[in-house]
């Protein structure tokens, strides 16, 4: 098998994330001038949340894994949202 | 009955699946630390929305800028260096270790330019100027010193675990075959600079 | 016949004995049984604060302390006893030293890092210590750490939750151990459904501990900073909001008392079918109960801040939540005593435990369920009818599970047994001494006795008396509970591998273990339960 093929391929691949993930952080910086209030934070959120996925998926090679460890985050995510929301539902109407 | 040989193999056997999953279950731990912070940032943001926007302008967007680059890259650098360990490149694999910890020592840098600049101004957990300004921004502040500087230990940490693991490169202790060890120093390393990349735009861009 | 000697884990092969061999151990065994010594004698210092406490108030006033000694006492009674006793014990002791042995293993995913919890554990309980006796004197905020009070009181309160921060580091280490290791260790044939139900709540409690811990582990911090550099997110008078430091500290625990409950439970469920000679009724619906628990238990802490100024709606999701989590934790006590039916009953000591456990863990789950309507919790709110509830599950529940894994598995740990009926007389002691100083308090409560207070009305007095002498008879059998096996620890006779025909995998090893544990890795054929198959 030949590792070095492999490995170039792989090497490009996590040039190739770092740099988008470097546009993403353009595109957060200005949407953050152009969009206030809920819909910025929104888009910042999601973008943020694009780049950690790649961040995961790629840098974590969480893409590779299978069984517990692929879906520990997207289950410790929902665990937080519920965590999040719960206390939302407290200080959202007092 | 399992021979000598069978029960020494087994001792011997690295369970790298295992290790793996134990680093694994130790990032979610500290993904969870700090959802602490994370949770009353949201609740203060969502009551004091203006104050925090206010606040926020104060702070240095294009210096965190480029950290937030600065920590981009080193994520690339050590990744990169766990390829090269696997394609037997020890060489490759200590340099992109010590480019990943210089990062992290620029990072660092920069972060105490930004704090000095903060607190010179009277800008700090405590400060009397706090006090004079709304409660909003206090807040925001608050925040702001405590989370970002919670992150800093989590990265003078993790510069540390890069050092280390650059010594074992040399030594050949990391090698094609137990690369365990560093995968599990870059996880811990990748998760430092997700939460940057979730700080980043919560503190610095609030336009 | 025994013509080969079979070295047990207490012998050292070699190398260096002594002290060091044990406290630098990394065998699961050993460390089990470093848990048991140090957490004993702290479970005793939260024995004697408790006890004083009952006897400051026998009459009203003033008796043997000054209130703020009064309040100290609580706060710490309450600290030792959660986070240097509860939490740590039968995980700490039973699970470190049955774990692997249960799943066909030879030690745990991550031996040293075993130890270093450990060695946390015991740098926590020196913190601990520490702000206990140092300083400006040991806290009197409560366990809770409630703010704005502890963020201004001149206490030892960063101390004290600086120890707190760091035995839940022992804690999180742990659990990441167990969890791990029930993933990759398991025998061959071992699969899901056949391990050990003890297990099974070993393994939902270490999930709660890698989730939950973290978070009051950052919320403490933030009390330090608070104190430390005056940041200002919990202090109304900085536009902190103190509720929050409520949720923040309840989410972990509420959490924190499932961490406490579920190993008892699991050690209930593993001595039920051995003394009912049968197999267990409705394995998987115990098995998933307690991930029930673990799972719906973290959404329900809200029920702690009725009252606190949150929102209406809040208040009503928690207390959905809260009436839903008592479905699993019933759905256990049917099954247990399902499993009692058609069995052929051995009435032996560790199963005069269990059944204590069934009974009093049916009045905390149904007390609990009462302070969980929210009508009814209005009243209740800090009285002494809070005070029985969690005794009942803390003490009632998870302690006497405690005991009944101790004389459950003390011929395995220790290859000697104790006079069985000494210890029955002692757990009729205990029985009485528990229920007669944790009742009465349910009727205080609902007359209006509030808690953590350190002088009381007239019409009380006769309801606490019953309690403190409740206190005098409890702590009379837990003298001849530890005595008796402190004395078969030293003189008892030998005893069996398998004193009880248990047919999980603990009980086809000597009595005490060998270091590997199995001469060679078992192979799994059968549910641990099969009594048809055991050959006792």
């Amino acid at each position: 098998m030949n590792h070095s093929e492999d490995m170039k391929t792989h090497g490009l691949t996590y040039v190739v994330v770092w740099a988008v993930l470097v546009v993403l952080l353009l595109f957060n910086m200005a949407a953050g001038k152009f969009f206030t209030g809920l819909a910025g934070l929104a888009i910042n959120i999601s973008i943020a949340s694009l780049q950690a996925v790649l961040a995961l998926s790629f840098f974590m090679q969480l893409k590779d894994e299978k069984g517990l460890l692929r879906i520990i985050v997207p289950l410790a995510v929902v665990i937080i949202m519920i965590l999040m929301g719960l206390v939302f539902s407290d200080v959202g109407y007092r | 009955m399992m021979d000598e040989a069978a029960k020494i193999a087994e001792r011997e056997h690295r369970d790298h699946t295992g290790s793996k999953m134990g680093m694994w279950f130790f990032l979610i731990t500290e993904l969870f630390f700090f959802v602490g912070p994370f949770l009353l940032y949201a609740v203060y943001r969502y009551r004091y929305a203006t104050e925090f926007r206010k606040a926020s302008s104060v702070l240095n967007l294009p210096l965190a800028a480029i950290n937030t680059v600065v920590l981009l890259t080193s994520s690339l650098t050590m990744t990169l260096s766990i390829s090269s360990v696997k394609r037997g490149s020890k060489r490759m694999a200590a340099i992109f270790l010590a480019i990943t910890a210089i990062l992290g020592v620029i990072f660092m840098s920069n972060k105490y330019v930004e704090w000095h600049e903060k607190i010179s101004h009277g800008i700090y957990p405590g400060s009397q100027d706090l006090l004079m300004i709304g409660r909003g921004e206090a807040l925001f502040y608050s925040l702001y010193f405590f989370m970002t500087g919670l992150h800093g230990l989590h990265v003078a940490g993790g510069i540390v675990l890069i050092v280390v693991m650059m010594v074992l490169v040399i030594k050949e202790e990391v090698h094609q075959d137990d690369v365990v060890k560093l995968e599990n120093s870059g996880l811990y390393w990748h998760l430092v600079d997700i939460i940057w990349i979730y700080l980043f735009p919560l503190f610095y861009l609030i336009s | 016949m025994d013509i080969v000697r079979i070295d047990s884990f207490y012998d050292n092969p070699g190398g260096h004995g002594g002290i060091r061999s044990w406290l630098f151990s990394t065998d699961h065994k050993r460390i089990g049984i470093l848990y048991l010594i140090s957490v004993l004698p702290l479970f005793a210092l939260g024995v004697i604060f408790g006890f004083l406490m009952r006897l400051e108030l026998i009459t009203r006033g003033t008796t043997i302390m000054a209130a703020q000694t009064y309040n100290s006492l609580f706060t710490f009674h309450g600290v030792i006893m959660l986070f240097l006793f509860i939490i740590p014990v039968i995980p700490g002791v039973f699970g470190n030293f049955f774990l692997p042995i249960l799943i066909g293993a030879r030690d745990m995913s991550f031996p040293r890092l075993n130890l270093l919890s450990w060695w946390v554990y015991m740098a926590g309980a020196f913190l601990a210590i520490l702000a206990l006796l140092t300083g400006n004197g040991p806290p009197d905020t409560g366990w809770t750490f409630y703010a704005p009070y502890s963020l201004r009181t001149g206490t030892n309160v960063s101390l004290a939750v600086f120890a707190v921060f760091v035995l839940g580091l022992s804690s999180v280490l742990t659990g990441i151990n167990f969890v791990t290791t029930v993933h990759r260790l398991r025998a061959p044939g071992m699969t899901w459904h056949r391990i050990p139900l003890f297990v099974w709540t070993l393994y939902a409690t270490a999930w709660v501990q890698i989730f939950a811990t973290p978070i009051i582990g950052v919320t403490f911090l933030l009390v330090i900073a608070e104190r430390l550099f005056g940041i200002g997110v919990f202090d109304p008078a900085k536009g902190g909001d103190p509720i929050l430091y409520q949720h923040l500290f309840w989410i972990y625990s509420h959490p924190a008392v499932y961490i406490m409950v579920l190993p008892g439970l699991g050690v209930i469920s593993e001595i039920i079918p051995v003394f009912a000679r049968r197999t267990v009724f409705g394995y998987k619906a115990i098995a998933y109960s307690s991930l029930g628990i673990a799972g719906v238990g973290t959404l329900v802490w809200g029920h702690h801040m009725f009252v606190s100024g949150y929102s209406y709606y809040a208040g009503t999701l928690f207390s959905f939540f809260t009436f839903l989590v008592a479905i699993p934790s019933a759905i256990k006590v049917l099954n247990w005593v399902g499993s009692l039916y058609k069995g052929s009953i051995i009435i032996d000591t560790p199963f005069l435990y269990a059944l204590s456990v069934i009974f009093q863990f049916s009045i905390g789950g149904l007390t609990g369920l009462m302070l969980g309507a929210l009508t009814i919790n209005v009243f209740l709110h800090d009285t002494y009818f809070v005070v029985g509830h969690f005794h009942y599950i803390k003490f009632g529940t998870a302690g006497f599970a405690f005991f009944g894994g101790l004389h459950y598995w003390f011929p395995k740990m220790f290859g000697k047994m104790y006079n069985k009926r000494f210890a029955n007389y002692a757990w009729l002691v205990l029985v009485v001494g528990f229920n007669t100083l944790y009742f009465p308090m349910f009727l205080l409560g609902l007359e209006g006795m509030p808690r953590r207070y350190y002088d009381y009305l007239p019409q009380f007095t006769g309801l606490q008396i019953i309690s403190i002498v409740g206190s005098w008879i409890l702590v009379t059998g837990l003298i001849m509970m530890f005595g008796n096996l402190i004395y078969a620890f030293f003189r008892g006779e030998k005893a069996e591998a398998n004193p009880w025909g248990g047919a999980t995998l603990e009980w086809q090893i000597t009595s005490p273990p060998p270091r590997e544990n199995f001469e060679k890795t078992p192979l799994i054929e059968y549910g641990p339960y099969d009594y048809r198959r055991s050959r006792s």
